[in-house]
């Protein structure tokens, strides 16, 4: 018998590693002998139309990868576009070329081009993040139409932010193991513009700026940011994107503008919670200095976090060659309670013009959910202005989940400068197979505008997901009959394909059509009332995009790190007008917007707002939202900071909600995803 | 016949694979690199009709990678992981099942579109059956130090359950107690499933501990599978996580608790 129980011991370890069929148990016979007791065959599967049905894999990988070398990576996107509307259109043809290498001696180098035909323009930026140095030293450089850098005082406003500037010119960082952070740029001042296609206007002059800050100890950072502008040709902002508030500035053209601007700041932070003094003064030549000082601060005791703040900005304050929100005082206090059911979220801010010539006002919110069990709640919101003239909204809504998806009714009503709008509106999220997608909403409204009275309704429906072979499919239509008397409705439509052709080739192509887009009563409370007139009576939009993508190296070039393992990290940064929380298929997503990881790795906002990192280290994560190219009125809170933790092979979906001022972003429907509690940076711009 | 695969994240599947990994430290995890979507299926099928499915398998690797594709059976050991096996069980539904193939391709950073369906037989009987679908990299020679060389595969589990007829868990607080969980004191439930599908505990619960602090707790949700009586940990809800918690005990706890079809209340104190 000894020979065969070597045998079988020999097999059972020749196979245990390698497969699940195991070799035969060995059993000691009744006499004291051993024999092998036999093993069941393997189970053998059934196969659908006996293994005949044809695959469906998407193209791509790459059979010739070249294994050697940094880890590099080079794509290239010819983009033809066109769009049209209030009687006029434009076209954008071009390239966009992005390029990449990891290196273990000289940091990351990436370049990113775009080469526009029509009109004729363009951008390139080279940057280099990470540059090690003895020391603990290390260094950030860019080169090109960049953007100037800024601190991080000055950057994790609460409620405020100061503008980074566009230039074409040189900037560069230097960083001592997180105790100290040194910066310098200069060049040309700029605008990026383009829908598709990046291009760079020159503003002409000079732009310098330097900044230093300093981690005094665990808890205390002190900073100072200087930015001079000589002969910058100042563009004219009507509504502009620029500010301390990311609410409407207006300012005339200025043919140029010479201006010295300082900001310092000195923070405390221990644990969760903070306080932040800042001050800036400025100097543009057309009056005295102006000096603007704020104060913010985070309390968070368990499930209760307030926040709190006061503000004084004098008449004439700008920062560089921007305006910024200025003539106005006033202060603001939120607090907010997320326990396992309830979620109170609450807040008052109060503005006013110092001078007297400006506006202000008072506005109130409070918004609270109920949650009856895992999977059904309660909730409602209220927003109430004092002002001139006085407005306001609220809603009531239910929503939970089953078997179908997820589902949520809601009823709203809004009062704003005579006119009213009562909404009542049912959302579904439908449970689809993996790789599909599909939303609805169905409304109906009693409005009253300019007198006149009317009832309407419409719905939308959204959907994608997997079509056919490598192709796959997104797409939206929406229709509002509620857009005032004598009007023919609001209709957008748009549907995009996108198919993989080949190892390295990827194929967009996308159409969008909106007639009589309208501006709607809800989400648009500031301070000062906004007229609701018709915004675009048609446009239409096309889009159509080649990609050539090709990686190499020992590994693909991993954001956020180094080391073994990495996963990705993709999202939406979706504007919130219900100021919920929650992305609904009514929500449209900002394009264009730039999402920054870990404050060095940089992608841009997709037609639908959405973004993706395909390659990221594993390890916990910052994304965060570059605010100045975001549209008006809506903002992020801190950036849209969310700090998220990449493990091996994982992705990881983050949603960025981007609310109106008048609109904060209500207590979410789980804790884990909760947002962070806004205040209300349009009220400073609407009290001007 | 309705579907309603539970759609996580893609990372849940990975663990799985994490735990899997045939040969604890002598692969490098790049060299499987499968993310699988949904980590999970819970189908509802009427028996004589057919269900057909599709689990999206994504391959992050630069390279084409060939993976076998079986089912297999799977149940949970005591600290609620995964255990999978070839061999049929007597209660088995995988021969209700077909899969597309045995064995597929995925192109380097490309997804595939992996079918199987599941026929329930006319006479099938009420209850819920489990099996497993595993994707496993073909194995790759790695040597140690000394020479040797084993041939070591990756492997990821997606587990299926399938209810046949209108099945429902039925849970059971039995007793609780102090267990320790990731080397931590912790209330811990004994929790009976005396329905005929499985059920996961949720819940809305209130502590106070010896101090007097008051402390939130949700249960976990392991799965409690029909029949079984498992040990499910209440974990301490946080709400600001740069100062931890830590119980004084003994801790009384009490509140609601759901699950599919089903809550209980729940008041009990908790002495290590």
């Amino acid at each position: 018998m000894k020979p065969c129980l070597l045998a079988l011991i020999a097999l059972a370890l020749a196979t245990a590693a390698a497969s699940d069929v195991r070799a035969g148990d060995v059993d000691e016979d009744a006499d004291g002998g051993v024999q092998a007791v036999a093993a069941p065959p393997p189970y053998v599967d059934r196969l659908i139309d006996g293994g005949g049905l044809a695959p469906q894999s998407s193209a791509g990988g790459d059979s010739r990868y070249d294994d050697g070398g940094s880890p590099r990576y080079l794509r290239v996107r010819g983009v033809v576009s066109g769009s049209s509307g209030a009687g006029a259109s434009q076209n954008e043809d071009g390239l966009v070329v992005n390029a990449g290498i990891d290196t273990a001696s000289y940091g990351s180098l990436s370049l990113a081009g775009t080469l526009r035909a029509a009109p004729f323009g363009g951008s390139l930026a080279i940057i280099e993040r990470g540059l090690p140095f003895d020391g603990g030293w290390s260094a950030n450089n860019g080169l090109g139409t960049i953007y100037s850098p800024q601190i991080g005082l000055a950057a994790t406003q609460y409620r405020f932010f100061l503008p980074t500037f566009p230039m074409a010119g040189a900037s560069t960082e230097w960083l001592r193991a997180g105790s100290l952070q040194l910066q310098a740029s200069v060049g040309e001042a700029g605008q990026f513009d383009g829908l598709q296609l990046d291009g760079f206007q020159r503003l002409g002059g000079l732009l310098a700026a330097a900044a230093g800050q300093w981690e005094i100890d665990r808890h205390w950072t002190a900073g100072v940011q200087v930015v001079d502008a000589s002969g910058v040709k100042t563009p004219e902002l009507v509504g502009g994107e620029f500010g301390l508030t990311a609410a409407p500035v207006v300012a005339a053209a200025v043919t140029k503008t010479d201006s010295v601007s300082t900001y310092a700041g000195l923070g405390w932070r221990n644990g969760e919670d903070r306080d932040q003094l800042n001050f800036t003064v400025s100097d543009n030549g057309q009056g005295p200095a102006a000096l603007g000082a704020w104060f913010d601060g985070t309390l968070a005791r368990g499930r209760v976090t307030q926040n709190y703040g006061a503000f004084r900005l004098q008449p004439n304050l700008s920062w560089g060659y921007l305006p910024i929100s200025n003539d106005t005082e006033g202060v603001y206090y939120r607090a907010a309670y997320r326990g396992q059911q309830w979620l109170f979220d609450g807040g008052v801010d109060s503005a006013r013009s110092i001078s007297g010539a400006g506006v202000g006002g008072t506005l109130f919110n409070g918004d609270v959910r109920y949650q009856f069990d895992p999977t059904t709640g309660i909730g409602g919101a209220l927003t109430y202005r004092i002002s001139n003239p006085d407005g306001g909204e609220g809603d009531l809504y239910a929503e939970g989940r089953d078997r179908l998806g997820q589902w949520r009714l809601d009823f709203q009503g809004s009062y704003d400068n005579g006119d009213t709008l009562a909404r009542i509106t049912i959302d579904q999220t439908w449970t689809l197979p993996v790789g599909q997608r599909l939303t609805t909403s169905l409304f109906v409204t009693r409005e009253r505008r300019d007198g006149l009275g009317s009832i309407g309704g419409g719905g939308e429906i959204s959907g994608g997901g997997h079509l056919v072979g490598p192709i796959s499919w997104e797409g939206n239509f929406s229709y509002d009959s509620t857009t005032g008397a004598g009007s023919t409705g609001n209709i957008n439509a748009d549907i995009g394909l996108s198919a993989k052709l080949g190892s390295r080739w990827a194929l967009v192509a996308s159409y969008l059509d909106d007639r009589n887009q309208n501006a709607n009563l809800f989400g648009v409370t500031p301070i000062v009332a906004v007229p609701l007139t018709p915004l675009i009576t048609h446009s239409s939009a096309f889009l159509l995009s080649l990609r050539y993508e090709i990686t190499a190296g020992s590994r693909p070039p991993v954001l956020g790190g180094s080391g073994v393992g990495s996963g990705a990290i993709s999202g939406v940064l979706f504007l919130d007008a219900r100021g919920d929380g929650v992305r609904e298929p009514d929500k449209a997503g900002p394009s264009d917007v730039t999402i920054l990881l870990d404050g060095r790795y940089a992608t841009r906002t997709d037609a639908k707002g959405r973004f993706e990192f395909p390659l990221v280290s594993r390890g916990p994560h910052d994304i965060t939202v570059v605010t100045d190219n975001l549209p008006l009125p809506w903002m992020v809170v801190d950036g849209g900071r969310r700090t998220v933790t990449v493990h091996t092979r994982e992705r990881v979906e983050v949603e960025i909600a981007a609310t109106s001022g008048a609109n904060p972003p209500p207590p979410p429907a789980t804790v884990a995803s909760a947002l962070p509690t806004t205040p209300r940076p349009d009220v400073f711009a609407a009290v001007r | 016949m309705k579907a309603s695969p539970n759609l996580r994240a893609i990372g849940a599947a990975s663990a799985i694979s994490a735990a899997l990994w045939g040969a604890p430290g002598l692969a490098s995890a790049d060299d499987f690199a499968v993310a699988a979507s949904p980590p999970r299926f819970e189908l509802t099928a009427r028996p004589g009709s057919r269900l057909r499915e599709v689990l999206e398998i994504d391959n992050a690797a630069p390279s084409a990678a060939s993976y076998l594709m079986k089912t297999a059976e799977w149940s949970l050991d005591v600290n609620g992981g995964a255990v999978f096996s070839d061999a049929l069980k007597p209660d088995s539904c995988r021969p209700w099942v077909a899969i597309e193939r045995g064995d597929i391709t995925v192109p380097g950073h490309g997804s595939y579109r992996f079918r199987f369906e599941v026929t329930p037989p006319a006479a099938a009987p009420r209850g819920e059956c489990r099996f497993a679908i595993l994707i496993e990299g073909k194995g790759q020679p790695v040597k140690t130090k000394a020479g040797l060389a084993f041939p070591v595969s990756g492997r990821i589990g997606i587990i299926v359950y399938l209810a046949v007829g209108d099945v429902r868990p039925q849970l059971e607080i039995t007793g609780g107690g102090v267990g320790a969980v990731g080397g931590e004191p912790r209330p811990v439930l004994r929790v009976r499933n005396s329905g005929d599908a499985h059920g996961r505990l949720e819940g809305f619960l209130h502590g106070v501990d010896a101090k007097g602090v008051k402390i939130d707790f949700t249960p976990a949700t392991l799965p409690i599978l029909a029949g079984e009586t498992r040990v499910i940990p209440l974990n301490i809800e946080q709400p600001d996580k740069t100062r931890p918690i830590h119980i004084a005990w003994p801790i009384t706890i009490h509140g609601k608790m759901f699950w599919a079809g089903g809550s209980t209340t729940f008041s009990q104190a908790f002495v290590p």
